[in-house]
């Protein structure tokens, strides 16, 4: 796998608790996390690389406000995972360890792991999860607007 | 083993387009690959999974099947 110019860490800061996948194709290629202590803390991963020892994701903060704008087509995929000026790549073995982990500087994330500039929320190809996901997020702005 | 598979051409383009924007062009390319190829799955060629709403579905063939004889290739890059 390619070599990327970033912070290695030895933890995330965070436990990941899957929620479940807004996108799969032979396995999953974009799931929605959040952060077991903190559940406010939502983060998207994104599978972006593999060898024959690990699979790399990129892993994205993300907030409710973010994914509306997603959800609404305000703004793509690739805008929705550089939204914050930091992101992790993170390599995981066949068992789930983690055997890699950096902070990355978005400028230096290759653009061969990024979603292109087309990639705006398709309903038709992504998973039950992101639609139900979707419902919730448009439903807690209307609730917060409503407060 | 199963091989990922579509019911018609369409759904098959449309779905490789959706990958392709999703996952960034040249490591949809590498997954996938870059050809669409179209042949007729017989009852004797292995076992089928129904397809799914983007016409998605997994083929198990048998082990005397020879794709080289069934498909051929009718779009040459997406």
């Amino acid at each position: 796998m390619q070599h990327i110019r970033g912070t290695k860490i030895e933890k995330l800061g965070f436990t990941p608790h899957k929620l479940g996948d807004l996108i799969v194709h032979e396995g999953p290629l974009l799931a929605h996390f959040i952060d077991q202590e903190v559940p406010q803390n939502q983060f998207l991963y994104k599978w972006v690389d593999a060898d024959n020892k690990a699979n790399r994701w990129l892993v994205a903060r993300i907030t409710n406000n973010d994914l509306r704008r997603f959800f609404q087509k305000e703004i793509n995929l690739r805008e929705l995972l550089l939204i914050h000026a930091f992101v992790f790549l993170i390599d995981l073995d066949d068992d789930l360890d983690l055997i890699n982990s950096i902070i990355v500087n978005n400028k230096n994330i290759p653009d061969e792991y990024l979603p292109t500039t087309q990639s705006f929320f398709d309903e038709k190809h992504y998973e039950d999860y992101a639609l139900l996901l979707k419902k919730q997020v448009l439903q807690s702005e209307l609730t917060a607007k409503a407060a | 083993m199963g091989l990922s598979m579509f019911d018609s051409f369409d759904n098959a383009k449309q779905r490789f387009l959706f990958l392709k924007n999703s996952m960034g062009e040249k490591k949809a390319y590498e997954s996938l690959g870059t050809k669409i190829a179209e042949g007729y799955l017989e009852t004797t060629h292995g076992v089928n999974s129904l397809p799914d709403k983007n016409g998605h579905f997994t083929h198990h063939p048998s082990e005397s099947i020879n794709f080289v004889n069934i498909f051929s290739i009718i779009e040459e890059k997406l």
